[in-house]
């Protein structure tokens, strides 16, 4: 409908997620109208960072480094290592301020249906380092779906065969959580795994 | 007006229903594979699912007896709601796999919108089971035995059923101490024109042999797997603790040939693609089996 240029523009606005037609349109339009400069800023920075950013060596989080700003900190523990799905729950542990271990980045969950195996996830990697010894908690954060649970029981397994400590994130009532609200699922849950005070 | 619109697109209320498989679809949906009891394997698409407020993603669940009702009449129908039927605490070990791989088969193998109440009774134990047990290494041979309960239940309702008792082509029975030929177009067939006495070794590891590209299995095996295959009283979930449950029908070699013969018909079945979860299945069920 308009120049090849702009049809290739909107085209490949689209890649992101949420984003149809009709917002591709907007954003062309409004990055070609207002924001020119912008537009060639955004454009140097993706090209940066896709030719740069790849995994840590370490924890498989996004860097351009060899190894993240994380897994270089001398002050954090490297014995405790909390895997997670994304990077993103990198995030949330750090904002929750409570956490000072490493990590180990999973980039998804096992799926058998999907043919999503532990190579995919890098548990091979995981493996070896706990063959190495130098882990000795393993703090179990994925997801508390059905694949989330089946990843981590089967790092778990792992863990247990290289006499690794293993916990896994404890799962229940949310803060300020009124029980009369809660689904049945998660009331089991915080239920099954009740603690003594 | 309304009235109309409800007579020509009925939803179909409540109905006892497992999660095979559920994907991405667009932004914020899931399509979802199920298996119901009273209309067999359907297709949906759940709108909004993957949104923040929605309680439907948590249900949407493979392991998870739920209540779904929908609606629509094409190949691809509209979720209108979830309920679960009961909350089950599941463990994830190996069971949990297994249970992935018959999703998977499933998926393959059962057309859309054929009713299949008795499968599905037997795929609601078998979920039963595997969610329930702990498999220790005692009881891998017991559950290994259910899966190909399922297995040899699911060949027999898509029609392609073996026969362990006779020979299809000639009605004659298996001997016991006779060979037999195994194809999947054809049954067993005794196998006469070999010596096949020489050709199996009575070792323990060697149960059943290829010759000339085809399968050999000795008649006292498939009798045993037959006679199991049979005996349908064995359909109660065994209690915890209680170790006389886990008890085993089939010896070592009858259990290897069994496992041979579904792998044969379900390959048969599937063609050239090959299921995803076997591959994990396979390293999974190692990790688990060396370490309990």
């Amino acid at each position: 409908m308009f120049s090849p240029l702009i049809d290739e523009l909107m085209q490949a606005l689209r890649v992101l997620p949420g984003v149809g037609p009709k917002s591709a349109q907007r954003m062309a339009f409004h990055l070609l109208e207002q924001e020119r400069q912008g537009a060639l800023q955004l454009a140097r920075s993706l090209e940066k960072a896709i030719d740069g950013v790849s995994y840590c060596n370490g924890c498989r989080t996004f860097t351009e480094e060899s190894f993240c700003g994380i897994c270089r900190n001398v002050k954090r523990d490297g014995r405790t290592v909390c895997v997670v799905e994304s990077p993103a729950d990198i995030l949330a542990f750090e904002q929750s301020g409570s956490y000072s271990g490493h990590y180990f980045v999973l980039h998804g969950h096992l799926s058998p249906i999907d043919g999503i195996g532990p190579e995919d996830l890098g548990i091979d990697i995981l493996e070896s380092r706990l063959a190495q010894g130098e882990i000795q908690e393993l703090i179990l954060a994925t997801g508390s779906t059905v694949e989330g649970e089946a990843t981590a029981h089967y790092i778990a397994e792992l863990g247990r065969r290289n006499e690794v400590t293993v916990s896994r994130l404890a799962q229940g009532v949310p803060l300020g959580g009124e029980l009369e609200y809660l689904d049945g699922g998660t009331l089991a849950h915080a239920l099954n795994s009740r603690r003594v005070i | 007006m309304w009235g109309e619109m409800n007579v020509l697109n009925p939803a179909i209320d409540f109905q006892p229903a497992y999660v095979l498989h559920t994907r991405p679809y667009r932004e914020t949906s899931l399509i979802v594979d199920c298996f119901t009891a009273n209309f067999g394997r359907i297709s949906l698409v759940a709108k909004g699912a993957k949104r923040k407020k929605s309680s439907q993603v948590s249900l949407l669940t493979p392991l998870l007896p739920i209540h779904i009702t929908w609606s629509g009449r094409g190949e691809l129908k509209s979720l209108r709601d979830v309920e679960v039927a009961q909350y089950r605490t599941v463990s994830m070990g190996l069971g949990y796999y297994c249970v992935m791989y018959v999703n998977e088969l499933l998926l393959r193998l059962v057309p859309k919108e054929e009713v299949l109440s008795s499968l599905f009774m037997a795929y609601n134990h078998f979920v039963i089971l595997a969610s329930a047990t702990d498999l220790a290494s005692q009881q891998l041979a017991w559950f290994t035995e259910q899966l190909r309960r399922l297995e040899f239940l699911l060949l027999n309702v898509l029609g392609v059923g073996v026969n362990f008792h006779c020979q299809p082509l000639t009605g004659i029975s298996i001997q016991p101490n006779l060979y037999y030929w195994f194809d999947v177009e054809n049954g067993f067939v005794e196998a006469t024109s070999v010596k096949t006495e020489a050709i199996l070794s009575k070792s323990a590891s060697e149960h059943y042999k290829i010759v000339q590209g085809r399968d050999i299995f000795l008649g006292e095996q498939l009798l045993q797997i037959g006679d199991f295959l049979q005996n349908q009283n064995e359909m109660i979930v065994p209690s915890k603790g209680n170790k006389e449950a886990y008890l085993t029908h089939l010896s070592a070699p009858a259990r290897h040939c069994a496992k041979r013969i579904a792998h044969l018909a379900i390959m048969a079945r599937l063609g050239d693609r090959p299921l995803k979860s076997q591959a994990l299945l396979r390293k999974v069920w190692h990790t688990f089996k060396d370490s309990s």
